[in-house]
């Protein structure tokens, strides 16, 4: 991609598809059997690496005043998504890990680290990150690390059981609670060479057995120190500031990988939908699915997909757009991932039948995509970290946000327009701030009533500001926490109903400002009305009915972008080797 | 205290509980931390609720037209309430946390789930009197109880929920031991269809399990292993005050290891929580 530096996005990722080829092409290095060999072994995908490397794409993880191509979270998502719809360990573990380890270093590092980090990265090395254990953690984000001062020198000391692609990084990014005081939030980040590190005080250590299987060759090493020396120039922002970047630069990682879930699940839906038309040999005996069950089964996956991506979206943008609000949109996708995506696989699985435990390559891909989820949600631990972030700002939200904002700009629910520079240093911790549900009131003003379809949304619109209502209620009716003392579980309950309230508001901006646009289906109501009647079921609506239009208009989409060798993805752009 | 066996993924004998007894809860709570599961069951009079729901049962039994139909309708009504109470306690029990502080929701297939807590999956089955619940935090929990003298053989069942390699395992049992191994493959695979959310709509003849005595995995059609370690199954015969029940239990990991720390009490990082204060307080 030489001389790619400047062209946008879109041809970015065309380029990226394009070069990574059909994913059933017999002996494509970045194919189906290719990367399924390499899951076997527990070996990373070297040939398929490769090819990215060829390309250039550690560039994409380096901002533009570095030399790099990285302008916005949302061009990466787009390159990144070729990736992950082949495989999400390859983009997690080739690519995406890297950049959200450096992130903490766009975020925090001086001129020289930046410098430093970027030449790595543009020659293609591999960063790696240690963060901080948090509550509720799970077996790949245990261990802690902690350091102290000495004379003249940083140590630093403790165990890590996992660190993605150690092994491998020429840049090591450290979040240790600092020594002087045993309290969480007194945190230090610090950027390490990890070639540099004496042998006798760091160690790389064995290779660990946890992890979903796809991932497990990029989890395959854990860092040890004792009392590791490390310069005092390898501080990563304040002493003590560890904590705010390891929060501003969770806001990036949260969006992207909420929104690089998506390709997963997409690409298991184009799967679904060609297994759906066929019936295979070895289901013989088996009973056939009804057409009418595929048809609404596929018209709900997809809608899961929108509703999924139009957060995603929007929780993307926000970096850029809304740098002080979008830790709340960032963590309310990130929470519903093991939510709604999990499920949606499921539910493909049962068109599928036999099909989905078969042995041949499309049910294995199709059951790896599922344990890739695990990988990018990392189950409750994350939701934890999640909702550490927002239940302490539903206070200030209902009681300043909520009824009370001016809706959020248009700009953010537009897949793919032009944004103003995205600026790292914009990112805020937390504002107690979002304008997001302010959409939700501004939509439902301007809602046409005439029709059923429109009708229903209207009504189904209703019932999000009447959630929104009840949520202030909830909220407000709920004593003030008292920091340092727990919080009971209606603040958890209240912040999943919030993030779906969100979700809905996102669907509605996405829709509205696809009026009058070139794509029919997203400036038609059908799925709008269908999204929140789905996000309803989630959240206990059951008494709105989903006129029969909406679905069969959904699943007339989903028929027809496989026919185009879509994506099902707001972008739907077009991919490579679909059976035409 | 019995002692009970455990396999693999730590799914262990189901554990009678009643609602106001004590020691059956704490070994339920140790046995979750300790195995990442646990089967708890209860009996519907032992979990039947007080007063407020009475008053439910006699509205939908009351106006004078105590059809059969009603009655039945009531009845149900009644089995739900309790499995919803034992459900309740089950995880206010799992969670640290008080009961009424608990939201349980149901997805859109019917997958039961606790609101904003995934630290915990948790799936319920209602037969006859028995009420059986399962919890898990190693990913996804189907559990199914049947009274092991159910005969499904009869409704002709048999060809439209087996694989013919089922069939044939069955035919091979001695004829008054088919009964019960239909019996054993259906809760099998409720449970199974019940972890991956999706019950019946998953359809039941296009995978299968094989005969008793072997590890239970998940079979193909054809009868070769389609699940690896990552499913763990359960499926055994419980007396209860003197009636046999075939239990049934499906647990997924998802891989991510143990979360051992799964209170309600715990969840919110204290490093974030607070860092996240003092930028709030920056913006007053």
């Amino acid at each position: 991609m030489s001389g790619a530096r400047h062209a946008p996005a879109r041809s970015r990722a065309d380029l990226v598809e394009a070069l990574l080829g059909d994913p059933t092409a017999p002996g494509n290095p970045a194919g189906h059997p290719a990367l399924l060999a390499a899951d076997r072994a527990g070996v990373v995908p070297a040939e398929a690496e490769a090819l990215l490397d060829q390309a250039g794409m550690g560039a994409e993880f380096v901002p533009r005043e570095l030399g790099g191509r990285f302008d916005s979270p949302e061009a990466l998502v787009r390159v990144l998504r070729p990736v992950f719809r082949r495989d999400a360990a390859l983009g997690m573990g080739y690519g995406l890990s890297s950049f959200l380890a450096a992130s903490g270093v766009w975020l925090s590092g001086s001129a020289e680290q930046r410098s430093w980090l970027g030449r790595l990265l543009l020659d293609g090395s591999r960063v790696s990150v240690a963060h901080h254990e948090t509550a509720h953690t799970n077996d790949v984000l245990r261990g802690s690390l902690s350091v102290g001062r000495g004379v003249g020198d940083l140590f630093v000391t403790g165990n890590k059981p996992v660190v993605d692609n150690l092994r491998r990084a020429d840049g090591l990014v450290l979040f240790c609670r600092t020594g002087e005081r045993q309290d969480d939030a007194a945190q230090s980040a610090l950027l390490l060479d990890p070639r540099r590190l004496p042998a006798d005080r760091y160690r790389v250590t064995a290779p660990s057995t946890v992890g979903p299987s796809g991932p497990r060759a990029y989890f395959h090493a854990g860092a040890r120190f004792d009392a590791c020396p490390a310069p005092p120039g390898a501080l990563l922002g304040p002493p003590g500031g560890g904590m705010a970047t390891a929060l501003r630069s969770w806001h990036i990682s949260r969006a992207l990988t909420a929104s690089l879930a998506v390709p997963t699940v997409d690409a298991s839906l184009h799967a679904t939908v060609l297994a759906g038309g066929t019936h295979r040999a070895g289901d013989v005996g088996t009973t056939r699915p009804e057409q009418r069950y595929v048809a609404s089964t596929l018209a709900g996956a997809f809608v899961d997909l929108l509703v999924y991506d139009s957060l995603a979206l929007v929780a993307t943008r926000a970096l850029q757009l809304a740098p002080t609000e979008a830790g709340i949109h960032s963590a309310a996708v990130k929470s519903l991932l093991p939510r709604i995506l999990p499920r949606t696989m499921y539910d493909m699985a049962t068109i599928l039948g036999a099909g989905f435990h078969a042995v041949d390559g499309t049910a294995v891909v199709f059951r790896k995509r599922l344990g890739d989820l695990s990988l990018l949600s990392l189950g409750h631990a994350d939701t934890a970290a999640c909702q550490a972030t927002i239940i302490p700002q539903l206070k200030r939200l209902a009681r300043d946000s909520w009824f009370t904002r001016d809706e959020a700009p248009a700009e953010l629910f537009v897949p793919g327009a032009r944004m103003p520079p995205f600026h790292f240093g914009e990112l805020a911790v937390a504002s107690g701030g979002e304008s997001l549900s302010a959409t939700l009131l501004a939509v439902a003003v301007a809602l046409p009533g005439r029709g059923p379809v429109p009708r229903t949304l209207r009504t189904l619109t209703d019932r999000m500001i009447v959630e929104l209502s009840a949520l202030r209620d909830g909220v407000l009716g709920l004593p003030s926490s008292v920091p340092g003392e727990p919080v009971g579980a209606r603040w958890f309950a209240l912040a999943e109903r919030y993030a779906l309230v969100l979700a809905a508001a996102a669907v509605l901006g996405v829709w509205r400002q696809q009026h009058g646009g070139d794509d029919a289906f997203l400036a038609d109501p059908a799925w709008p009305t269908a999204a929140l009647h789905r996000i309803g079921r989630l959240l206990g609506v059951g008494d709105v009915e989903l006129p029969r239009e909406c679905s069969s208009r959904v699943h007339q989409e989903v028929l027809a972008r496989f026919a185009d060798g879509r994506h099902y993805d707001l972008y739907g752009a077009r991919l490579t080797g679909h059976p035409r | 205290m019995r002692r009970r066996s455990y396999g693999v993924a730590g799914l262990g004998a189901s554990i009678a509980v009643t609602a106001d007894g004590r020691d059956e809860w704490i070994e339920a709570r140790e046995t979750l931390h300790a195995h990442g599961s646990v089967l708890v069951h209860g009996r519907l009079p032992d979990w039947r609720p007080q007063a407020a729901d009475n008053e439910t049962l006699s509205t939908a039994v009351g106006g004078g037209r105590t059809g059969r139909r009603q009655l039945a309708h009531a009845a149900a009504r009644e089995r739900r309430a309790a499995s919803h109470l034992l459900l309740g306690h089950a995880v206010a029990v799992a969670l640290c946390t008080d009961v009424a502080e608990i939201e349980l929701t149901r997805g859109p297939t019917g997958r039961p789930a606790v609101r904003g807590c995934d630290q915990i999956d948790i799936s319920l089955s209602h037969t006859a009197d028995l009420l059986l619940v399962g919890l898990t935090t190693r990913g996804l929990i189907g559990v199914d109880a049947e009274p092991a003298d159910r005969r499904l053989r009869a409704a002709g069942l048999e060809r439209r929920v087996c694989t013919v390699r089922e069939r044939g395992d069955l035919d091979a049992l001695p004829p008054r031991e088919r009964a019960s191994g239909l019996l054993r493959l259906w809760t099998l695979k409720e449970s199974y269809t019940k972890a991956i959310g999706q019950g019946q709509r998953f359809p039941f003849d296009a995978f299968g399990f094989g005969p008793e005595g072997e590890p239970v995995r998940v079979h193909r059609p054809d009868g070769t292993p389609a699940t690896g370690s990552e499913w763990s199954f359960r499926s055994d015969i419980r007396y209860v005050h003197g009636v046999a029940f075939r239990m049934s239990a499906a647990v997924r990991d998802v891989g991510l290891g143990r979360t051992t720390d799964i209170d309600v009490a715990t969840t919110l990082d204290a490093g974030i929580v607070s860092t996240v204060q003092e930028a709030l307080d920056g913006w007053e």
